[in-house]
Order: structure tokens, then C-alpha cells, then sequence
């Protein structure tokens, strides 16, 4: 079995509220950053709040399955260590009886955004959410005016499903907010499509199954 | 009383009209109708589950006391008995959202014509009391009465959550309605 948590730069970990309240913290002082990530009145969050924001968390992880997302280091010699905090993913709103959640992935700071660092971790996340989780789908959203992540969830095989019309207010004007949607069988599929060279994916191909 | 104010009892429909939820009175009622495994799964999409008055009725107290709660009990004109409820949460004030969730408890008011005036009342209380600038709600595909009703209400469908509850072994959608202000003044005058 492949590792669940690693990718080749990435990592997911539990947010470690020593280390990383101070750096979540800094981020919340980015207006931009709050105002693309969810659609709650951006406010800035001292590190403490943010500590409180994590045990929070861990009380309810049950239905908050909330990561770090660590970039990788390459150790010298001995055991890898956490790595530097660039961002978060999260699925929220699990619905165990029914298999649903609802998704949210956040790259902090500018300077880490653009690199592929969100796919990556989007990746990562499916995988646990259908593997690992059992859900049947995995729900996200975004304002229509944050046209980053409409791209970015269209890009990963996420199908809008509705369009909840004028349900943000910001800058004194109302926005659509666009409900996406990925099934279990649609992530499979795309899957499979990545992971077959093209001329083996006809269906009556004898056997060829990756090993 | 006269006011320049248009309806001021903002509680009084056609066939209905909106009470304080009492946790004395109405948790035997709630409880009752939380036998009736149908209607709890029209509900929502909690695990139907036959329930007890005594943690409803505290569960009903804990929400009177926060003093910020928008559920009101259904009652009927004709003979004030309860018959359901209807409940608004705000999703965002800065949005000005909110979602609404009812319930008729009471079988023998299905399809009558109840519900869908105790929504406009919602809808009423919504838009002109709470200031909101839209309201929202989620239905089963297989709630066709309910869907029925929240459109005659003058709500829209907005799309749908592809299979997203699974009940019976089977995959159902969830539709996703709204309604916004300017439709429902228009609607209203």
C-alpha cells in the first residue's frame, strides 16, 4: 500500500499548536487570503486564538478531519523531520451514514501559491477521504468571484452541482456561490485514466492492470 | 394598533400561525412524531430515532435561553392545535442567509395547504423582520410534497447534490432551493 500521508514534497500532519500557531496566525493577517479561502468575515486571528482554534478541532474530530500540510524536508542522515507549515486541508460536515463530507484546502502564504503545492495536497485528500474514509462523495465550494478555485476544482474532476445564487456579499456586491461535487466512481475513473498509458485503457485490454 | 408598519402580526398566516416553542407543552408532541419513522426521514438526514419528551424538552429550554433562536411551533387557526414546526439559521449576517428547515409532525395536515403558509410566514419573517436578503434550504429528491410546497412558496431549485444521501440501499440527490428577496417582494405585493 501506497503512504497515505506523503506525497513526493508534502505531507499531512496534525497541526502542531507550538510551532504552528504563530505561522497560521500571519496568514490570517492577509485579507486576500481569508477572503478566497472560505466566505466567514475575514478577521485576523492572534496566534492564541488560533491555539484555541486547533482544540477546538480536536474535540471534534470526529466530523472534522482537519491536516497540516507540511513540506517535506530532506534529512541529511536520521529520521525526517515535520517540515515547514504551508497550509491546511480539511474535511468537515462528515456524514458517516451517508458517506459525505465537505472539503476545504488552503495554501497560506503568497510566496508558496502557484507551485502545485494545492494539488498535490487535493491528492492526498481524495485518496483519504475515498480510501481510507469509505465516503461515496466528497462536496466543495467556492464564491463565484474566487475564480482560482473554480479553475483548480473543475481541473481536479469536480462537477458543479448548483449555484446558490447571490449567497456572498462582498465589496458591496452579491456573488453566486458554485456547489461541486465528486463521486467515488468519477475520483476512480480519473484515477485509473492517470494512471493507464493511453493505448492501454481500452476495456478489452488483457489483463494489463497496474502491479 | 396602528402604525405606519404594513401586517403587523407577523405571525398570523391563512391557516396557520408562529408560537414560542414551549418546552411544557409541545415536547409530548415532538416526541411523538418522532415515532413515525416516515416524516423523521423527510426530514433530515439524521438516523431516524424514536425519542423520549424529557431530552427534547431540554433540548427546547437550552435554545429558549439563548435568546437567539428563530424556530417557532405551527399551530392551526381553526383549533390552535400544534402541528409542526419551522425553524430559520443563519448561515452569515454579513450575507444576510439563512437556511430554513419545517416540519409538519402531524399527518393529518399533509398536503393541505399547512405547510406552504407556515413557510410564507417564514419567508415574511425572514425578509421583513431579520432584514436577510436570501433564504435557502435543502430537500430529498424523494420529498416531492415538501419540493412541491417550498415552490409554491416561491422558492427555485438551484441544482442538485448528486446521491448524496443513501437510505433503503439506495443513492438519493439532495436539491438545493433559494430564494431571494427581490423575488419575494415581487411575489408579495
Amino acid at each position: 500500500m501506497n503512504p497515505l500521508f506523503e506525497s513526493p514534497r508534502l505531507r499531512l500532519a496534525p497541526p502542531d499548536p507550538e510551532t504552528d500557531a504563530a505561522i497560521e496566525s500571519a496568514w490570517t493577517h492577509d485579507g486576500a487570503y481569508l477572503r478566497l479561502v472560505d466566505t466567514a468575515p475575514a478577521r485576523p486571528l492572534s496566534p492564541s486564538q488560533v491555539k484555541k482554534k486547533y482544540e477546538q478541532l480536536e474535540k471534534e474530530k470526529e466530523k472534522d478531519f482537519y491536516f497540516a500540510v507540511r513540506l517535506r524536508e530532506k534529512p541529511v542522515e536520521g529520521p525526517e523531520g515535520l517540515g515547514r507549515l504551508i497550509g491546511f486541508v480539511r474535511l468537515f460536515w462528515v456524514d458517516w451514514m451517508h458517506g459525505a463530507a465537505r472539503l476545504n484546502l488552503g495554501i497560506g502564504a503568497p510566496a508558496d501559491r502557484g507551485q502545485g503545492y494545492g494539488s498535490e495536497a487535493l491528492e492526498l485528500i481524495l485518496r483519504y477521504a475515498f480510501e481510507e474514509m469509505g465516503l461515496h462523495r466528497v462536496a466543495a465550494e467556492a464564491a463565484a468571484y474566487n475564480t482560482g478555485a473554480l479553475r483548480f476544482l473543475e481541473r481536479h474532476g469536480f462537477r458543479v452541482e448548483a449555484r446558490r445564487r447571490q449567497a456572498v456579499a462582498r465589496d458591496g456586491q452579491r456573488w453566486d456561490q458554485v456547489m461541486y461535487g465528486l463521486l467515488r466512481s468519477e475520483w476512480e475513473a480519473l484515477r485509473a485514466a492517470a494512471a493507464v498509458p493511453a493505448g492501454l485503457a481500452a476495456p478489452q485490454s488483457n489483463g494489463a492492470q497496474g502491479g | 394598533m396602528r402604525s405606519q408598519l404594513g401586517d403587523l402580526n407577523l405571525y398570523r398566516g391563512e391557516l396557520v400561525r408562529l408560537a414560542a416553542m414551549d418546552p411544557e407543552q409541545d415536547a409530548d408532541a415532538f416526541a411523538r412524531w418522532s415515532h413515525d419513522s416516515e416524516y423523521r426521514r423527510l426530514l433530515d438526514s439524521d438516523p431516524a430515532r424514536p425519542e423520549r419528551a424529557a431530552p427534547i424538552k431540554a433540548d427546547m429550554e437550552k435554545r429558549a435561553e439563548r435568546g437567539d433562536d428563530n424556530g417557532f411551533g405551527v399551530h392551526t387557526l381553526a383549533d390552535d392545535t400544534l402541528i409542526g414546526f419551522v425553524g430559520l439559521w443563519i448561515a452569515s449576517w454579513t450575507s444576510a442567509e439563512a437556511f430554513v428547515g419545517i416540519g409538519l409532525g402531524d399527518r393529518a395536515y399533509w398536503g393541505r395547504g399547512y405547510g406552504t403558509d407556515a413557510m410564507r410566514l417564514a419567508l415574511r419573517f425572514a425578509f421583513n423582520e431579520l432584514n436577510l436578503r436570501r433564504v435557502s434550504l435543502e430537500a430529498f429528491s424523494y420529498n416531492t410534497r415538501a419540493i412541491r410546497s417550498y415552490e409554491k412558496a416561491g422558492f427555485r431549485r438551484e441544482g442538485t447534490q448528486r446521491e448524496w444521501a443513501r437510505r433503503d440501499g439506495r443513492r438519493w440527490d439532495v436539491v438545493s432551493m433559494g430564494i431571494l428577496r427581490e423575488e419575494w417582494e415581487r411575489a408579495s405585493v
